[in-house]
C-alpha cells in the first residue's frame, strides 16, 4: 500500500493531492520562509478524519502540516520537512450563533468575511483582527493572536477566545473551557485548569490541531463615529494616547502612518486575492500620502445597544476635554472617516498595500508606549544603512489593553519579481529583527527566522517548550521546524 | 445543631478551654487575626496588625496559630512535652486585641480570650509564664505592685499635691493611680498633672494612698487567675468602702480591669462606683466648661490608641475630642488608629519577657507616626509611653513622646507642674 | 473517631535533609516543633483536613515549616526537596489544598516572608508582588497612583494574588474585569525541579515586564490553576486598571466596632457610595425574570460588575450569628434580584447614562429598585456592599461557621437554574445541615456575571458545624454529588477542586476528555521527581492503583445517582 492510499483510505481519494503542480501552491508564502513542497495535501472533513490522519502519520512517521487558509503570509504553514499538509478549508461551517450569550461556534475554515456576514444578520459582530485577509480563517487568525482593531478596549477586543476543541498530536480528542465537560461550549473556564487554551495559541500547529473553536461576539452597535488625531512625530501623540486610553474613551484605537493611510484610502488598489500581490502603481496612492499627515491616531466610538446617542456624546466630550487640554483638534476629513468607520468592522482595507511592491515583510513586536522611539531611532538607523526609503516604511500601531503594552508592526515592501529588491529588504528585514530582539522588542509570535532569535534568548521557557512538545507530540509529527521545535 | 444556640453565661476568667471549643474548633483561617480591617488598609507597609506575627512570620504566633495550638491541647493531640516552645508562643502577645475585634467582627470567635485562657491553664498547670514574669507575680503577692517596691513609697509622687486621703475624708471621686505611675519617678508627673487637672477644675479628688493595691491587671494577663481573683476582691472590697462615687484612672490597665474584668471574676461583688478614664473625664469637664485651655501649644501631633483603653474599652474619641480642644494642637492621625490601632509592644507582658520585641514594635509605631509629620505622639497609657520612649531614645530620635496631661498643662498653665 | 486523648505526632525529615534547609533560610526560618506544624496541618475550607483532624490523623501534618526570602531561597529549597525526595506544599494562608498528599514527610514552603509590592508601573498599569501580597495591600498602593487591580475577591487580606494564580480568583467586578485569569500578565516561577521560569514578555532579556503571551505557545495558561503542583510562583505581575475613586476608601465609622462587651451602635451605620462609583439593586418576583434582567444588562455593556446574592447577604451584612439565622428565616433581603455596580470611569455623567439604561431595561423586564420608597431598611442593610464591591472586608464573615463545601459551577446564564435544581435535589437527598444551606434553593444562587456576561459563575454552599464531623462527612457527600452534577449537565466548576483535584481528575475522564492523561503528561515534564504536591492535582497510574478503595466507590455511588457508570 502506497501512502497516498492509505492517505485516500482515510478521506477519500478525491481528498488527497500529490501532484506537484498543486502541491506547489502549498509551497511558499510571500515570506521569506524557504519554500518545501509537502508530499501530500489532504482536506479533511471531519474531526474523525483529522484523527485519522494524524495517527496514521504517527505510525508512518509522516508530517503532518496544518492549513487552513494559506494567509498568515509569515511562513507559519510551510511544511519544512515535507509530509502531509492537512487542509481544512473544507471544515467551514459556522456551527452556532449563540445570541443569547454572544457567542459562535466556528470551524477552520470559516472566514473573516463570511463570519462577519453571517453575525451581522443577528445584529452580532465578531472583533476581528487589524489586516485580517477577508478570506483567512477566522479560527487560526485568533489562534496566532493577530490583535484585534478592538484590541484598545480590554474587555472587547481581547481574550476572544472561549472554549476550543482540538486533536492532539497523538489524535486523542481534547477540549478546553466548558466544553471539556462535556459537549456544550459556552465558557473560557471549564474543569480542566483556567486557561489552558493558551498552550496552542501562537504554537503555529505543533502541539494539536483544531477543530473547532468557540469565540466572543459583540453585539453590533448601533451608532459609531470614527475621530481622528494628526501628529507630526510619533513622540508628540503619546501623552494624548496615554491619556485616551487612560480614561477608556473608545473601543477601537490605532495609530497609522502617512504610508498605510494613504494605502487604505487609495482608490486604485484593492485587497489582494492571493500572495505576493500584482503591483499597482497609483498616482493617487502617491498624492495622498504626501498629503497626509506623518501620523494619525483613530478612535472609534461605539455605542450600546441602548441609548445610542447618549453614550457616542459623554464619550466625545470625555475626547473633546482631553483634546483642549493637550491644544488638538480633531482631524476632519469625511471620505477617510468613512473609510475608518468600514475598516474597524471588516479591518482589511490596509492589505491593499500591498499593492504597492507586492511583497510586504512585517517587523511585527510588542512593547510599551515609552520604549516605543528607542525602537523607531534604531529602526531608522537600519533602514539609512540599508538605503530603503524611509518614505517607503509603513507603520501601524495597535495600543493593547488601554495601552498597556503596544502592538507595533513595520512594513518593508519590495518587488518579487526584482531578486536585488527582495535581497536587500530581506537583509533589513533580518538586520531589523535582530537588532530589536537584542534591544528588548518582544516577538511574541515568533515566525521564520525570529524563532532562533527569540528562542535563544528564552532560556528555561523554550527547554520546557521543547519537553512539552516531546511529551505530546513523542514522534515530532505536527508542522516539525518551526517555533523551538 | 447547637452550634449557634444561646449557651449559658459563664464568667470569662470562669472559662476553660473547653468553653470555647466551637471556636476553637471552627477558626477559619482567615487571617483577620494578622490584618489591618481591609476598608482601612491604607498602604503596604502598614497592613498587618498583630505585633507577633508580624516580626515573627509564622502562624503560632497568630491569633489563628493559638487556636490551632489550643484546638490540639485540648483534644490532646499534643502534650506540653511534646511541644516546650508554646509558652513561648503564648507568652509573645502583647494582648492587644486587634486579633480578637477583627475575628468577633468576621467570625464570633475570641483568639484573644482563648490565649489568655490558654496562659491561665499554663500557669495552673505549672507551665507558665515566662522566667521573666515570675518576680513580677512574685512581687505583687509580697509587695501589692508589680515593681518590688515598698508600700510606703506609693504615694510620694503626691508630696507636693493637696489631695485628701479618702480614707481619712469622703470625696466623691476616687483617684485610682496605678502601680507603674506610683512608683516610677519618671511618670509621677503624669499622676501630678491629672491630679492638679482635676482638682484645678474643682472635683471633689481623693485617693488610698500607700492602701492602693495593684489593680490585677498584669497578673490577669499573664494568666495567674488566682492571684487576679484575690486582688480583685481586695480591691473591689476597699473600694466600695470609700463610699466614692466615681472613679478616675489614666492607666488602660487599671481601668480596663476595673471597669471590665472584675465584672468577670467569679464570686465577688460589683464594684459600686463608675469607672472612668481620666480623658473621658476631661472630656466630660471640657463639655462642662469647667475645665478650659488658655495657652496656645503650637504642635503638629499624632494620637497613638493604647490597645486597653481603645480596642478592649472603646475610648478613641475622647482623648482626640480633648486634644482638639487645645488651641494650637494640630492633630495629625496615623495609619492604623482606633480600633485598627497598632500597640506600642509593651502590654501584656511581652515587653517583661520579650523587650527586643517590643522595642521594635515600638519603633514600627514610630516610623507609622513620622509618616505623618507629626512632631510628637501623644497617648495616654504608662506602658506605652514608657516602650515608646525608650524605642525613641534607643533611636536618638527628635520626635517626642508625651501623655496626654503633659500637653494639657501646658496649655493651663505656664510652667511645667 | 479514634481514642479522644490519643496524641498525634508528625514524622519528621531526615537530620542531612533539615540540616540542609537550615543552611539556606538560617535556624531562624526553619521549624519543625510540634506546635509549629499543627498549625500549617488543619485548613480552612477544606472539610477533609477536619475529618481527619477528628481521626487523629497524623499525616495531615508537616515534617517542617519552612520560610524563603527570595526566589533564590525558594529554588534552593526546593532543589534540596529534588536531592532528597522530599515532598513539598507551597503555602501562604492555608485556605485549601495545602495539606500533605502523601505519607511521606512533608515540607511547608510559607511565603510570609515574601511579602513586598516589587514595583507598580503606573505608566504602564502594572505591579509586580512576592508570593504574600495580598489584594488591600495592593489596592492600597495603587489607588494612591490612580489605578487599582480591577477587582476583589471576598476576602482581601486573606487571598493573595500569587496563590489565587495557583487556585481561584474570583471578583466582584469579574463583569468588565474578568477574573484574576484575564489580569495576569507574568508569573516568574521556580519550577518543582528547581529550574527557574517567567512567562510573556519577561522571559526575553531587556524586553521588560509587560505582555503576557507567548514567546509562541503560552505557558502560563498551562501554569494557572496548578494548585502547587507546576511550581511555586515568586512573582506575580498584574495587570492594573484606571481608578477614579479616593486615594483611599474613607475613613468610616461603619465597620468599626469596638469588642462585644462594648459595642456601639454607631459603629454600625454603613458606609456610602464611593467617589464615582454606584450600586444599584433591583428586586424582582422570580429567578426567570431575575435572569432576563441579568442578560439584558449584560448585553447593555454598562456597569462594572453584575451579581446576584441571596443568602450572602444575610452573612455579610449582618453584625451576629443569630441576625443572620433570624434574615434567612424571614428572608430579610431579596430572594431574587441583582445589583450592578456602575463607575464613572470616562466621564462623570457615564454612571447617569448607565443608569439610565438600566433603569429602561428594569421597566422592560419588570423588577423593582431598592431604593427610599421600596424597602429602605433593606438597602440599609446592604450598604456594606458599597465598599465590599471593590473591596471585600466582610467576606469571611460566612455563617461564622465553616465554609466545607462549595458548588461552583461556569456556564451560560440560564444555567443557574440547573444548579438552583440540582442544588435543591442536593438538599433533599442528603438533608439540610444548616438554614443557610438552603440559599441557592430557596432563593437565587450566587451568579457572577463574567466578562460582559458571555458566561457566568454560580455558588452555593454548605455550611457544617466543624465540631461534628458527621456534618463535615454530609457536605462533602453534597462535593462529590456536585461533581458528577456539573458532569452530567456540562457544567464546568471551575474553582471548585473538580478535574483540578483528585481522585476527581481520573474519576470524572468525560472532562478534557481523558484529560487525567493529557495532565499526567504535563505534570512528569514539570516534576519528574514527584516533589510537588505529589497526586494532588493528577496521579500517576500507580498512585491511582493505590489510592484508598472506599473513597473511590464514594465517587462512584455519586456518579452512579447521576446515572453515569463506575470508574474502575
Amino acid at each position: 500500500m502506497s501512502i497516498t492510499s492509505d492517505l485516500a483510505g482515510i478521506v477519500g481519494p478525491h481528498s488527497v493531492l500529490d501532484d506537484e503542480q498543486r502541491l506547489e501552491r502549498y509551497a511558499a508564502d510571500q515570506s521569506f520562509v524557504s519554500p518545501r513542497r509537502p508530499d501530500f495535501v489532504v482536506f479533511a472533513e471531519t474531526i474523525a478524519q483529522v484523527q485519522a490522519l494524524v495517527r496514521y502519520a504517527n505510525t508512518t512517521r509522516v508530517p503532518v502540516v496544518p492549513f487552513s487558509s494559506g494567509l498568515n503570509l509569515h511562513g507559519a504553514a510551510i511544511p519544512k520537512e515535507g509530509g502531509i499538509v492537512l487542509d481544512l478549508s473544507r471544515m467551514n461551517s459556522i456551527i452556532e450563533i449563540n445570541t443569547a450569550n454572544r457567542h459562535c461556534v466556528i470551524e477552520p475554515g470559516v472566514t473573516a468575511a463570511q463570519l462577519q456576514d453571517a453575525l451581522a444578520a443577528h445584529e452580532l459582530r465578531a472583533m476581528l483582527p487589524l489586516g485580517i485577509h477577508p478570506n483567512r480563517s477566522v479560527l487560526t487568525s485568533y489562534l496566532e493572536r493577530d490583535p484585534a482593531a478592538a484590541a484598545a478596549s480590554f474587555e472587547y477586543g481581547n481574550e476572544l477566545i472561549m472554549d476550543t476543541e482540538l486533536v492532539l498530536p497523538t489524535g486523542e480528542l481534547f477540549r478546553t473551557g466548558l466544553w471539556s465537560a462535556g459537549v456544550k461550549p459556552g465558557s473560557p473556564m471549564g474543569p480542566v485548569r483556567a486557561m489552558l487554551n493558551r498552550l496552542w495559541t501562537g504554537a503555529q500547529g505543533t502541539l494539536g490541531i483544531m477543530t473547532k473553536m468557540n469565540i466572543k461576539v459583540e453585539y453590533l452597535p448601533r451608532l459609531r463615529k470614527v475621530c481622528m488625531l494628526q501628529f507630526d512625530s510619533f513622540p508628540e501623540a503619546m501623552e494624548p494616547l496615554r491619556m485616551i486610553q487612560r480614561k477608556e474613551i473608545g473601543f477601537e484605537c490605532l495609530l497609522l502612518n502617512n504610508f498605510n493611510l494613504a494605502a487604505l484610502l487609495c482608490r486604485d488598489w484593492s485587497v489582494p486575492e492571493s500572495f505576493p500581490a500584482a503591483m499597482v502603481p497609483s498616482q493617487h496612492f502617491e498624492q495622498l500620502r504626501k498629503g497626509l499627515p506623518e501620523w494619525m491616531m483613530v478612535v472609534c466610538l461605539n455605542s450600546g445597544p441602548r441609548l445610542a446617542e447618549e453614550k457616542i456624546a459623554y464619550e466625545h466630550a470625555a475626547l473633546q476635554d482631553i483634546c483642549s487640554a493637550a491644544q488638538l483638534q480633531l482631524y476632519d476629513n469625511a471620505q477617510l472617516e468613512n473609510a475608518l468607520l468600514d475598516e474597524m468592522l471588516r479591518p482589511w482595507g490596509l492589505l491593499k498595500k500591498f499593492c504597492y511592491r507586492g511583497a510586504v515583510h512585517d517587523v511585527a513586536f510588542k512593547t510599551t508606549l515609552r520604549r516605543f522611539p528607542e525602537f523607531q531611532r534604531a529602526v531608522m538607523e537600519l533602514i539609512t544603512a540599508y538605503r530603503y526609503p524611509l518614505q517607503d516604511v509603513g507603520i501601524s500601531i495597535l495600543p493593547l489593553e488601554r495601552g498597556r503594552a503596544f502592538h507595533c508592526c513595520a512594513d518593508f515592501h519590495c518587488n518579487p519579481a526584482r531578486l536585488q529588491e527582495v535581497e536587500n529588504v530581506k537583509q533589513l528585514w533580518h538586520a531589523v529583527s535582530e537588532r530589536l530582539i537584542d534591544e528588548g522588542a518582544f516577538f511574541d509570535r515568533p515566525y521564520g527566522a525570529w524563532a532562533d532569535m527569540v528562542y535563544s534568548r528564552a532560556g528555561t521557557y523554550t527547554q520546557k517548550l521543547k519537553d512539552i512538545k516531546r511529551a505530546l507530540d513523542p514522534n515530532n509529527i505536527l508542522n516539525p521546524g518551526h517555533l523551538c521545535f | 445543631m447547637t452550634y449557634y444556640e444561646p449557651k449559658p453565661h459563664k464568667k470569662f476568667f470562669e472559662k476553660t478551654l473547653e468553653d470555647y471549643r466551637d471556636s476553637i474548633w471552627g477558626c477559619a483561617r482567615c487571617n483577620w487575626c494578622q490584618n489591618h480591617w481591609a476598608w482601612n488598609v491604607k498602604s503596604a507597609e502598614y497592613s498587618e496588625i498583630c505585633p507577633a506575627f508580624h516580626e515573627f512570620r509564622i502562624f503560632p504566633y497568630a491569633g489563628m496559630g493559638k487556636m490551632h495550638i489550643a484546638r490540639a491541647l485540648l483534644e490532646g493531640d499534643f502534650d506540653y512535652e511534646d511541644a516546650p516552645e508554646v509558652v513561648k508562643f503564648l507568652y509573645t502577645c502583647t494582648t492587644c486585641g486587634a486579633c480578637e475585634l477583627n475575628c468577633q467582627r468576621l467570625q464570633d470567635k475570641e483568639p484573644l480570650q482563648v490565649n489568655e485562657t490558654l496562659r491561665a491553664r499554663l500557669v495552673k498547670d505549672g507551665i507558665g509564664p515566662m522566667p521573666e514574669h515570675r518576680n513580677l507575680l512574685k512581687s505583687v503577692k509580697n509587695y501589692d505592685n508589680p515593681w518590688m517596691q515598698p508600700r510606703t513609697q506609693r504615694d510620694r509622687w503626691a508630696r507636693k499635691i493637696k489631695i485628701k486621703n479618702i480614707e481619712k475624708e469622703p470625696a466623691e471621686t476616687l483617684f485610682f493611680v496605678g502601680c507603674t505611675v506610683a512608683f516610677d519617678n519618671t511618670q509621677w508627673h503624669v499622676a501630678q498633672n491629672t491630679a492638679t487637672i482635676l482638682l484645678g477644675a474643682g472635683v471633689d479628688l481623693g485617693m488610698l494612698g500607700t492602701k492602693e493595691v495593684c489593680c490585677g491587671s498584669p497578673v490577669a494577663r499573664i494568666g495567674d487567675r488566682d492571684t487576679f481573683f484575690d486582688l480583685a476582691q481586695r480591691n473591689i472590697d476597699m473600694l466600695n468602702k470609700t463610699g466614692a462615687k466615681e472613679i478616675v484612672t489614666f492607666c488602660p490597665g487599671c481601668f480596663k480591669a476595673l471597669s471590665h474584668d472584675y465584672a468577670e471574676v467569679p464570686d465577688v461583688p460589683r464594684l459600686q462606683a463608675a469607672v472612668y478614664h481620666s480623658s473621658q473625664y476631661f472630656d466630660r469637664l471640657i463639655t462642662e466648661g469647667k475645665l478650659t485651655f488658655s495657652r496656645p501649644v503650637n504642635k503638629r501631633v499624632t494620637w497613638h490608641d493604647p490597645c486597653h483603653m481603645g480596642r478592649h474599652c472603646g475610648i478613641y474619641d475622647e482623648p482626640r475630642r480633648v486634644l482638639e480642644a487645645i488651641p494650637g494642637i494640630n492633630l495629625v492621625e496615623m495609619e492604623r488608629i482606633k480600633d485598627q490601632s497598632w500597640c506600642c509592644g509593651g502590654g501584656g507582658g511581652a515587653r517583661t519577657a520579650f523587650m527586643d520585641f517590643a522595642q521594635k514594635t515600638a519603633a514600627k509605631r514610630i516610623g507609622e507616626a513620622k509618616k505623618t509629620g507629626a512632631e510628637a505622639i501623644v497617648t495616654s497609657c504608662p506602658f506605652c509611653e514608657q516602650n515608646i520612649g525608650d524605642a525613641l531614645n534607643a533611636m536618638n530620635d527628635e520626635m517626642e513622646i508625651f501623655d496626654l496631661t503633659d500637653i494639657m498643662i501646658k496649655a493651663m498653665y505656664s510652667r511645667e507642674v | 473517631m479514634s481514642d479522644t486523648r490519643q496524641k498525634v505526632i508528625q514524622k519528621k525529615l531526615p537530620r542531612e535533609v533539615y540540616s540542609a534547609l537550615k543552611n539556606v533560610v538560617g535556624e531562624q526560618w526553619i521549624h519543625e516543633s510540634r506546635s509549629v506544624v499543627e498549625t500549617y496541618s488543619k485548613l480552612s475550607i477544606e472539610g477533609g483536613s477536619f475529618v481527619k483532624k477528628h481521626e487523629k490523623d497524623p499525616h495531615v501534618l508537616p515534617a517542617c515549616v519552612v520560610l524563603p526570602a527570595s526566589t533564590d531561597d525558594v529554588q534552593a529549597i526546593v532543589k534540596i526537596c529534588n536531592r532528597y525526595h522530599v515532598p513539598f506544599i507551597p503555602f501562604t494562608n492555608g485556605q485549601v489544598f495545602c495539606n500533605p498528599t502523601t505519607q511521606d514527610p512533608t515540607l511547608i514552603i510559607h511565603f510570609s516572608r515574601m511579602n513586598r509590592i516589587i514595583k507598580i508601573d503606573t505608566q504602564n498599569m502594572s505591579a509586580t508582588l512576592e508570593p504574600y501580597v495580598d489584594y488591600a495591600q495592593l489596592q492600597a498602593e495603587a489607588m494612591k497612583r490612580g489605578l487599582w487591580n480591577g477587582g476583589t475577591p471576598l476576602a482581601t487580606t486573606v487571598c493573595k494574588l500569587a496563590s489565587q494564580f495557583a487556585f481561584a480568583g474570583l471578583w466582584q467586578t469579574d463583569l468588565k474585569y474578568g477574573l484574576l485569569n484575564r489580569n495576569i500578565i507574568s508569573v516568574k516561577m521556580v519550577l518543582p525541579d528547581g529550574e527557574i521560569l517567567s512567562t510573556g514578555s519577561r522571559c526575553i532579556p531587556r524586553a521588560g515586564d509587560f505582555w503576557e503571551y507567548g514567546p509562541g505557545p503560552d505557558l502560563m495558561g498551562l501554569q494557572r490553576s496548578g494548585l502547587g503542583t507546576n511550581g511555586i510562583v515568586t512573582e506575580i505581575t498584574v495587570k492594573l486598571h484606571a481608578w477614579v475613586g479616593d486615594d483611599a476608601l474613607p475613613e468610616i465609622p461603619g465597620g468599626r466596632p469596638s469588642l462585644k462587651h462594648v459595642h456601639d451602635a454607631k459603629y454600625d451605620s454603613p458606609p456610602e457610595p464611593l467617589k464615582n462609583h454606584k450600586l444599584l439593586w433591583v428586586e424582582f418576583k422570580d429567578l426567570d425574570t431575575q435572569l432576563k434582567a441579568m442578560r439584558e444588562i449584560a448585553h447593555s455593556g454598562v456597569g462594572i460588575g453584575l451579581n446576584a446574592t441571596g443568602v450572602y447577604s444575610a452573612f455579610y451584612c449582618s453584625q451576629t450569628q443569630e441576625m443572620t439565622v433570624q434574615r434567612c428565616k424571614e428572608h430579610f433581603f431579596p430572594d431574587w434580584n441583582c445589583y450592578v455596580i456602575l463607575a464613572n470611569t470616562t466621564s462623570d455623567q457615564q454612571i447617569a447614562y448607565e443608569e439610565e439604561v438600566i433603569r429602561q431595561i428594569i421597566a422592560e423586564v419588570g423588577g423593582t429598585f431598592l431604593s427610599e420608597t421600596h424597602k429602605p431598611e433593606v438597602l440599609k442593610a446592604l450598604q456594606p456592599w458599597n465598599y465590599d464591591c471593590i473591596r471585600h472586608s466582610t467576606g469571611y464573615r460566612m455563617n461564622r461557621k465553616f465554609y466545607a463545601n462549595a458548588w461552583l459551577p461556569v456556564g451560560p446564564l440560564e444555567e443557574a437554574k440547573t444548579t438552583s435544581r440540582e442544588w435543591k435535589k442536593a438538599l433533599d437527598l442528603f438533608g439540610e445541615i444548616d438554614i443557610t444551606d438552603r440559599g441557592g434553593a430557596d432563593d437565587t444562587p450566587f451568579v457572577y456575571a463574567l466578562q460582559r456576561g458571555h458566561f457566568c459563575l454560580f455558588e452555593t454552599d454548605n455550611y457544617p458545624d466543624p465540631v461534628l464531623p458527621e456534618e463535615i462527612k454530609k457536605a462533602q457527600a453534597y462535593g462529590i454529588y456536585g461533581a458528577a452534577v456539573v458532569t452530567k449537565y456540562d457544567l464546568g466548576p471551575q474553582l471548585m477542586a473538580f478535574v483540578n483535584v483528585e481522585p476527581f481528575t481520573t474519576m470524572f475522564p468525560e472532562a478534557g476528555p481523558n484529560a487525567h492523561l493529557f495532565m499526567r503528561k504535563i505534570r512528569q515534564v514539570f516534576d519528574p521527581n514527584s516533589v510537588a504536591a505529589p497526586g494532588r492535582q493528577v496521579f500517576t497510574e500507580q498512585e491511582w492503583q493505590q489510592f484508598p478503595a472506599e473513597i473511590k466507590a464514594a465517587v462512584n455511588a455519586m456518579r452512579e445517582l447521576n446515572g453515569m457508570p463506575r470508574v474502575e
